[in-house]
């Protein structure tokens, strides 16, 4: 009698320990979670996807591989990002490109934009605004001929202006 | 539609791809892509991430708010109409004849 009740005992208890545990290793694998989005840019986005699919891994220890592989992701992603070009960076790099274009250049590529809008060929409204920017940056030249201001002039009238 | 480049295939991403042709056009949270797969999350989301930043994937979150819901939201993944035909164009180029026998 007093063995099946120390057996008992021993069950309880190590049922308490196993969830203990578990607990422990949950709050570990959200807490790894979190600090691996917390690497990336778009951190609070990813903090609320992997910790959603962190609660659908069904055991204690799948949690922890599943935090521990995050961490591995997030460094990747991090890496990734840095050496994807951000809007900024493409602006910029447009911008110096532009301006060193020739004022002959600049028209011919305003002449370029003008024959696809004639042939219906249209780009999205997003992309026509930055070769707007691009052109309202070119008016400023002072190497352009009045001919050449006059054009691309009239030609920034036929962009969409942003509102 | 913005300028994007392919991104590169590797056989996880074939996988991913397939997975995703497979579902369409149901909608994928990451874990039920591991699930499917079996493969790890320190490869399965820089994956994703390349697809939905080259345009193959888009996402969306699960409707309701993390409060009513009890818990995070899920992020749902779906090939776009361009990823529909470029993982189509991937599997056929690794394995001719397959998705004709899928």
């Amino acid at each position: 009698m007093s063995e099946l009740f120390l057996a008992l005992i021993i069950g309880l208890l190590a049922k308490v320990v196993i969830d203990e545990v578990g607990a422990t290793i949950q709050a570990l694998a959200r807490s790894i979670v979190k600090r691996g989005a917390q690497l990336l840019p778009d951190g609070e986005r990813y903090e609320e996807q992997w910790l959603a699919d962190l609660n659908d891994r069904p055991t204690p220890v799948r949690k922890m591989f599943f935090a521990l592989g995050i961490l591995w992701a997030a460094t990747v992603l991090r890496r990734e990002s840095a050496l994807r070009p951000t809007n900024a960076r493409r602006d910029y790099a447009a911008e110096l490109y532009f301006w060193q274009k020739s004022p002959e250049s600049l028209v011919k590529s305003a002449a370029f934009e003008k024959a696809l809008a004639q042939k219906g060929i249209k780009r999205s409204k997003r992309v026509m605004l930055r070769v707007r920017a691009l052109y309202e940056l070119a008016l400023t030249r002072d190497d352009l001929t009045p001919e050449q201001h006059e054009y691309l002039r009239e030609f920034l009238k036929s962009l969409p202006e942003d509102k | 539609m913005g300028n994007t480049i392919d991104p590169k295939i590797s056989a996880q991403g074939a996988a991913v791809l397939r997975t995703f042709l497979d579902a369409y056009p149901n909608q994928l949270t990451g874990s039920e892509v591991m699930d499917a797969l079996g493969i790890a999350s320190g490869t399965l989301y820089p994956i994703l991430a390349r697809f939905e930043s080259a345009k193959w994937l888009s996402s969306k979150w699960e409707k309701g708010d993390p409060a009513s819901l009890g818990r995070p939201r899920r992020r749902y993944y779906q090939l776009t109409a361009l990823g529909s035909s470029k993982a189509r164009a991937c599997i056929e180029f690794i394995l001719p004849g397959a998705w004709g026998r899928a």
